[in-house]
């Protein structure tokens, strides 16, 4: 629940500043985003002239002027421009952890095994980054049953410390867990939550970013894949992770 | 510890009856256990043979059926106020089971009773000794597959098994009540109480294989269940216990496994529920034997038996037969507490515990049997509790065995147990 606060305010954050970031961008009318905008919205006027009439009656003089269209408030176009001022990051990476389920009716027995990881997004500010991430925990080898984990988050990262590498990242969304021997597979879904912290190291064009990610999931039903009923509606699953990506930011 | 178990029992006791002056040993108030009418498995129980308790004693072991009745419960072999002997056992103490503070005492031969009720046309008695009790809380259930080691499910158990192995009973009878009792970590629950049909009427596996037909079934309509009784015969047991110098008697082959399939059906047949377990006793008091008046042969009997060379020879026949004026062997009598030959010492396979009720209601009364099962009580029907879950994930789930470490003998106790 508090994560779930934090994921608002969070959101409210990331909105507002992608807004202040789309009004500079309004109030510079050489930057590509304004002059992109003003040549689509002229060329729109010039065909709409030439090919239909006007559809408005004629403005009364009390009445409020139009919001002009390269203002349009929305967050989508919002983050556009963020994208295109500040431009966009992604990494791919590879590590190396824990996982496990605990549930009531679960052996509550973590395993050790590779996982992989890539993330793409936008940077909303220099230090302030918001994208979407995906893992997969691969538990495979040797044993006679499989042991994948898998997510997928909204993330934000910040950079908290001004000129410092050292970042902080969270993230919210779905993790699956299952757990699978080629006979039958017991697998549960439930809303997720991601926290990290890294650091970017500079290397040429690229960044080596080493990682330390916990992953924790709740409410999960678990359920077994051949008869579908459920042995338990509360699987939780812990994954605990340390990475080494190669990041790029644009 | 045994005596400091008593002195704890007997103090807790005894403060309980200071403070209310009319509670029974069990829980239920005297008062309201004289005033309720008598099932008809109450008060049959009369000492013999060197037991030291009254029945007057042994009645305030009682506890109330959810019919109003009396009905004798679980004792330990001694009376904890007096110290007198009742000469037989009725296994664990549910006490201690996580599922007594919810099941209460158990009413034995309540199935029995409400069979009487059910208009079937048939009536199933037993007696008192057989009544069997086990437990065990937090007991791992075995999910097979490799898969299957993900999970861990764990249960309380309590059961009660009318497993009489003293007479000729359950050589053609096939109907004995169980009550039992399961609550898992997988949200798995179920209480249930009935007559089980362990196999066909009027027969048994014996040990050694094959079927035997034992006479006629009491009920004579017993209807047949699945599973079976494996019991040993005569004929099996003078070949594995009759062995030459130099050979050990197989004492194993007088085990008796009784492997019960019980169900829970709706009246037009779907099954709720469906639970496997298997009763076994390592060293009961008689065996099957046609040669003898009342079918009964006797395993002490047996240690004092020479046919050429051939004898019983084992640890178990050691101290029960004395060489007669005449010369031959005489065994003790099989009622003898120095005979091993009692019973004493059981365990339970768990199995299968099977509910396809998913969103069902999770009270339901079912006739004796466990059929016609629906949620309003009729004449003879017995309340059942099956959770609401269907529990079938498509790999085996079995539960261990619970019991086999326990030996309920001593303080007086001996055949018939």
């Amino acid at each position: 629940m508090p994560f779930l606060f934090l994921a608002a305010v969070a959101t409210r954050a990331i909105a507002r500043a992608a807004w202040r970031g789309a009004a500079l961008c309004c109030a510079v009318s050489n930057t590509p985003v304004m002059a992109s905008a003003q040549s689509t919205t002229t060329a729109s006027a010039a065909t709409g002239a030439a090919t239909t009439p006007p559809t408005h009656t004629a403005r009364r003089d009390n009445a409020p002027p139009p919001a002009p269209p390269s203002a349009e408030p929305t967050i989508g176009a919002a983050l556009r421009r963020a994208a295109d001022t500040h431009g966009l990051w992604g990494s791919v990476g590879v590590g190396q952890g824990r996982a496990g389920l605990d549930c009531a009716t679960c052996a509550n027995e973590a395993s050790k095994a590779y996982s992989f990881q890539g993330t793409l997004g936008i940077r909303v500010t220099p230090r302030f980054l918001i994208g979407a991430e995906t893992f997969a925990w691969l538990d495979v080898i040797g044993g006679g049953v499989d042991r994948i984990a898998r997510g997928t988050y909204l993330i934000a990262r910040s950079y908290p410390v001004r000129g410092s590498k050292l970042f902080l990242h969270g993230g919210l969304g779905v993790a699956s867990f299952e757990v699978n021997d080629g006979q039958v597979a017991f697998s549960t879904r439930s809303p997720s939550l991601s926290m990290a912290v890294g650091y970017d190291w500079r290397l040429g064009g690229v960044n080596l970013t080493p990682s330390l990610t916990a992953i924790g999931s709740t409410g999960g039903r678990l359920n077994s894949d051949r008869t579908g009923n459920a042995i338990t509606d509360n699987a939780r699953m812990g994954y605990l992770r340390s990475a080494l990506a190669l990041s790029w930011y644009r | 510890m045994q005596t400091l178990t008593r002195v704890a029992y007997a103090t807790s006791f005894a403060v309980l009856t200071a403070c209310s002056g009319e509670v029974s040993p069990v829980g239920v108030s005297e008062q309201d256990l004289a005033a309720a009418a008598p099932a008809r498995a109450f008060g049959i129980w009369t000492p013999s043979n060197g037991d030291t308790c009254s029945p007057a004693v042994h009645n305030r072991f009682g506890t109330l059926g959810a019919d109003s009745k009396k009905y004798p419960t679980w004792h330990p072999p001694t009376d904890p106020l007096t110290g007198c002997s009742f000469g037989h056992e009725h296994g664990r103490d549910p006490h201690g089971s996580s599922l007594y503070r919810d099941i209460g005492d158990l009413p034995f031969g309540y199935a029995n009773e409400q069979l009487d009720a059910a208009n079937l046309g048939m009536q199933r008695h037993e007696d008192h000794v057989g009544h069997k009790v086990e437990w065990e809380n937090d007991v791992r259930i075995r999910v097979s597959g490799n898969a299957g080691s993900a999970l861990e499910v764990t249960c309380d158990v309590l059961t009660k098994l009318h497993q009489g192995t003293h007479s000729k009973d359950a050589f053609t009878n096939n109907l004995h009540e169980i009550m039992y009792h399961i609550r898992c970590s997988d949200r798995t629950e179920l209480h249930v109480t009935m007559m089980s049909a362990i196999g066909r009427p009027g027969e048994f596996q014996s040990s050694c294989g094959g079927t035997v037909q034992a006479g006629v079934a009491s009920p004579p309509n017993a209807p047949a269940g699945g599973g079976h009784r494996r019991v040993p015969d005569a004929a099996c047991i003078m070949s594995r216990l009759l062995v030459s110098s130099g050979q050990q008697s197989d004492f194993g082959s007088l085990h008796e496994s009784w492997e019960t399939s019980n169900q829970i059906r709706t009246a037009d047949g779907k099954q709720l529920a469906n639970f496997d377990p298997y009763f076994q006793v390592f060293r009961p008091s008689r065996f099957f034997d046609p040669a003898m008046p009342g079918l009964v042969g006797r395993p002490v009997a047996v240690c004092a038996m020479e046919i050429g060379e051939r004898k019983a020879r084992g640890s178990e026949c050691s101290g029960i037969a004395s060489v007669s004026p005449t010369g031959g062997l005489l065994s003790i009598p099989y009622d003898d507490s120095r005979s091993g030959f009692n019973g004493v010492r059981r365990q339970i396979d768990i199995n299968n515990n099977n509910l396809r009720n998913e969103g069902g209601p999770t009270v339901w009364y079912s006739d004796p049997f466990g059929r016609n099962a629906r949620t309003t009580p009729f004449p003879g029907s017995i309340k059942q509790f099956i959770s609401a879950v269907n529990n079938d994930y498509g790999v085996g789930v079995n539960g261990p065995v619970i019991g086999g470490n326990r030996n309920y003998g001593g303080a007086g106790v001996r055949a018939p147990n």
